[in-house]
């Protein structure tokens, strides 16, 4: 009898709970997208993470766009601009847009929100600090920004952080408050969103650029990746975000889906640690032997499965602006890379230490140890210590440091990641001559775009001969799309943007 | 019983506390969330402000101290990540991890019990070497994996149900069977053991012999005199509420409390995983003393003293 009411209470129980905010199957006229992250907040003022950017930049949108390939900056919000001087950016904004709540878009909007990208947040690091002087309203549909000092890759970071915040209901709502029901002049609105399950976007019918073809967009949390490549499969998604290169083979077999495999702005590489007491490392052959004795091009064959590309002994790679293509790559020769280190007085090698992360990208604890198995062959004995992210972050203190630059941030100006490498930048763990950091200043000031291209040519030419990182490749950013989906186009910097994607 | 009840309250309060000490001082041991929220590239500055607008230069015994004060007045601080309070982010998922916890532990009493009774009873059958293989699959599989299995497996492969996430009762089913594996596995076990044990008894053969029916004799003096000690295990089980919800919820993208702890915890994010690890000891003990409490109610022989 006991155990009869027991049974009864919990299945009465259990009836009850499920009666919450589930998930609805959307419908047909709608897309599903799985991504891999619960967003704590969607206003850019708070994070700067590319699936996150995924989400709410549907709702909220930049004065300046940057096309799928990203090496141009278009017109968006802001009709056009010109340089009034070297310290003086004017911009013309549309005429006639809306916030989806019905305030005007205007330029009192625009200095707003580019006052709340200069004062700080995630994207404020584009901005170096004490740069940013005022913007100005001249006219409703003109603003002018004021910078203390010249700094030419101002568009593009406008193009990456400008995005633009509804002044009213953004002050009455505050920064934790808007990042929970953004507002903007997007093609969509946040519908629902449940916590760690799922968010509904519907479109909006006042959007400037006339409504969308699809009527909803819906964002599955699913951070397992297994779990997001079976949903693709099964077609319970249309769009997977973020797989790794181990999936790719199996998912091109299924004739119901397309992937996309494109060359991806995250950048690994092993950090030299030459700032803190004497080592081998000082020494510019020893660290050029290190870039040759791994073989890049055997770790992505083996480890990547062709999806990624190496990087050529300079930061950037081909498609990217200030890349020199004149520069060769660190080419696999062990026997070279043991002949240096001898020149260099190391002929039986020497001992290091390596810390690389665990779990937190696809394969990178597999990648440190291959690094180290190299390193071993031409003598240099390293101990791999591979951490969980936290402990990562917390640590780095080692001779060597497995690690990768994050891609999504950076404008299609290289300018923010040779910011990284200069004196003052933090953690900085290898010093170049000053006239390195000089020229990095001066391309932030040459508004001519051949020029600065020049600047950053001779850069990568420094760079080379004085390598700061053990360069190893830069993976591709991959997605598994549902053929009922028309019009799909991978992005460079793994942010989704669905304006214009029909259903078929 | 409402004195025994009382004391055993007021002894589960160094329970609680030396979870509080161990969860504060663990999750402080592998960094703090500043690096998280702000980003590798962020300056020792911007760190440096961000733990002091969340107090976390401050030393760590004040920090301890606060943080009691908080807990007793039933505050249990706010997330860094959502910047929402804790008890806020509790309740909004804690009807997803009850629903699947309970619906796992209804599917582990139902077929656990089921399956050991009917083993116990036929011992040495067909029947009892299949229950007994099914167990040790059950105890050895851990979850993570089944549940991947399941997954491609029905999911996928034969594509019966959904792969995750939370909806209608098709949902449930996949998660559920990953969560109660284990305690099936145990609880049959068990029941196979007690039912054989209570069979051999005098009074069983006494009832036989007074010509009860099989049926009888089994589910009136047998069944409920091996439910005592089953019951313990039962009670033991119910913690697969939320035990194993961290990675059953994680693989079938669950939006539960054992999610958000994983998260939580990955992210550093103090007060949630503090808040979580004390809210859920809580209702585990709260749990224990209830069963302790319904003994009396099975056997009016047991007493509290």
């Amino acid at each position: 009898m006991i155990m009869r009411t027991f049974l009864a209470l919990l299945v009465t129980t259990s009836l009850i709970l499920t009666i919450g905010p589930v998930f609805a199957a959307p419908s047909r006229s709608a897309i599903t997208v799985g991504v891999p992250v619960d967003p704590p907040t969607l206003s850019p003022e708070e994070t700067a993470l590319a699936p996150v950017e995924s989400i709410f930049s549907h709702i909220l949108e930049p004065l300046v766009a940057l096309d799928a390939k990203g090496g141009q900056t278009r017109p968006w919000l802001a009709e056009s601009w010109r340089w009034l001087s070297p310290t003086n950016l004017e911009l013309r904004l549309k005429r006639g847009v809306r916030f989806s709540n019905g305030e005007p878009f205007d330029a009192a909007a625009a200095k707003y929100s580019i006052e709340i990208l200069a004062r700080g947040g995630p994207q404020a690091v584009l901005i170096p600090k004490g740069l940013y002087k005022e913007t100005t309203v001249v006219d409703d549909s003109t603003v002018r920004i004021s910078l203390n000092q010249p700094y030419s890759p101002l568009v593009s970071v406008l193009a990456r952080g400008g995005y633009m915040y509804p002044p009213r209901y953004h002050r009455e709502l505050g920064k934790v408050k808007f990042g929970q029901q953004p507002v903007g002049t997007g093609p969509y609105k946040l519908r629902q969103r449940v916590k760690d399950s799922h968010i509904v976007l519907e479109a909006n019918r006042t959007y400037w650029g006339g409504p969308r073809k699809v009527s909803e967009i819906v964002f599955r949390i699913i951070p397992e990746v297994t779990a997001r490549i079976a949903a693709v499969e099964r077609g319970e998604i249309d769009i997977a975000y973020d797989l790794p290169p181990t999936a790719v083979a199996r998912l091109r077999r299924n004739q119901n889906l397309v992937v996309y495999s494109i060359s991806g702005q995250r950048k690994f590489f092993v950090r030299f640690e030459t700032n803190r007491e004497p080592t081998p490392l000082d020494d510019p052959r020893v660290r050029i032997a290190l870039n040759m004795a791994v073989d890049k091009h055997a770790i992505i064959k083996s480890l990547f499965q062709e999806q990624a590309q190496a990087l050529p002994g300079q930061y950037l790679l081909p498609n990217e602006f200030g890349y020199n293509p004149n520069i060769r790559m660190f080419s696999y020769d062990p026997e070279r890379a043991k002949a240096l280190l001898a020149r260099a007085g190391y002929p039986d090698g020497f001992e290091m230490e390596i810390q690389s992360t665990l779990g937190r990208y696809a394969l990178d604890k597999e990648l440190g140890e291959t690094v180290v198995a190299y390193l071993q062959k031409i003598g240099v004995r390293v101990k791999h210590d591979a951490m969980e992210w936290g402990a990562f972050v917390r640590r780095r203190d080692a001779d060597l440091l497995s690690n990768n630059l994050v891609g999504t941030l950076v404008p299609p100006d290289p300018h923010f990641i040779y910011l990284t490498t200069i004196r003052g930048a933090p953690r900085l763990m290898h010093e170049f001559p000053e006239t390195y950091d000089q020229l990095v200043l001066q391309a932030a000031e040459e508004v001519d775009q051949k020029k600065r291209e020049s600047i950053y040519m001779r850069l990568a030419v420094m760079v080379n001969s004085n390598p700061p990182w053990l360069f190893l490749h830069a993976p591709n950013d991959i997605y598994a799309v549902n053929k009922r989906v028309q019009g799909f186009t991978p992005r460079f910097d793994q942010i989704l943007r669905l304006y214009d994607v029909t259903i078929r | 019983v409402l004195k025994y009840g009382l004391r055993r309250i007021l002894e589960a309060i160094p329970t609680l506390l030396g979870v509080c000490v161990i969860t504060f001082f663990l999750v402080r041991i592998t960094g703090d969330p500043a690096a998280f929220v702000l980003g590798e590239l962020a300056s020792p500055e911007d760190l440096a402000r961000f733990r002091a607008e969340h107090g976390l230069d401050r030393p760590l015994a004040l920090q301890f101290v606060t943080f009691i004060t908080d807990v007793a007045r039933g505050n249990f601080g706010v997330s860094v990540r959502y910047g929402e309070p804790v008890s806020a982010l509790f309740l909004e998922r804690l009807p997803a991890t009850l629903e699947l916890g309970l619906t796992a532990y209804i599917v582990a009493v139902v077929l656990g019990v089921g399956l050991g009774v009917y083993a116990g009873v036929r011992a040495g059958s067909l029947g009892d070497r299949l229950v007994r293989v099914l167990v040790l699959v059950g105890q050895a599989v851990p979850g993570f994996y089944l549940g991947l299995l399941l997954i491609i497996l029905v999911g996928v492969q034969l594509s019966l149900l959904p792969t995750g996430g939370r909806g209608d009762w098709r949902n449930l089913i996949l998660p559920a069977i990953t969560l109660s594996s284990h305690s099936i596995a145990l609880i049959a076990r068990f029941a196979r053991a007690q039912i054989q044990d209570v069979l051999q008894q005098d009074y069983i053969r006494t009832a036989r012999s007074k010509g009860l029916g099989e049926r009888i004799v089994l589910w009136r003096h047998g069944l409920k005199n091996a439910m005592i000690p089953l019951l313990t295990v039962l009670a033991l089980q119910s913690s697969i509420l939320f035990s194993g919800a961290a990675v059953t919820e994680t693989v079938f993208s669950w939006p539960g409390v054992g999610r958000m702890a994983v998260r939580a915890l990955i992210t550093r994010d103090y007060s949630v995983v503090q808040g979580t690890v004390l809210i859920l000891t809580s209702i585990v003990v709260l749990t224990n003393l209830l069963v302790d409490l319904s003994y009396g109610l099975l056997d009016p022989r047991i007493k509290y003293g």
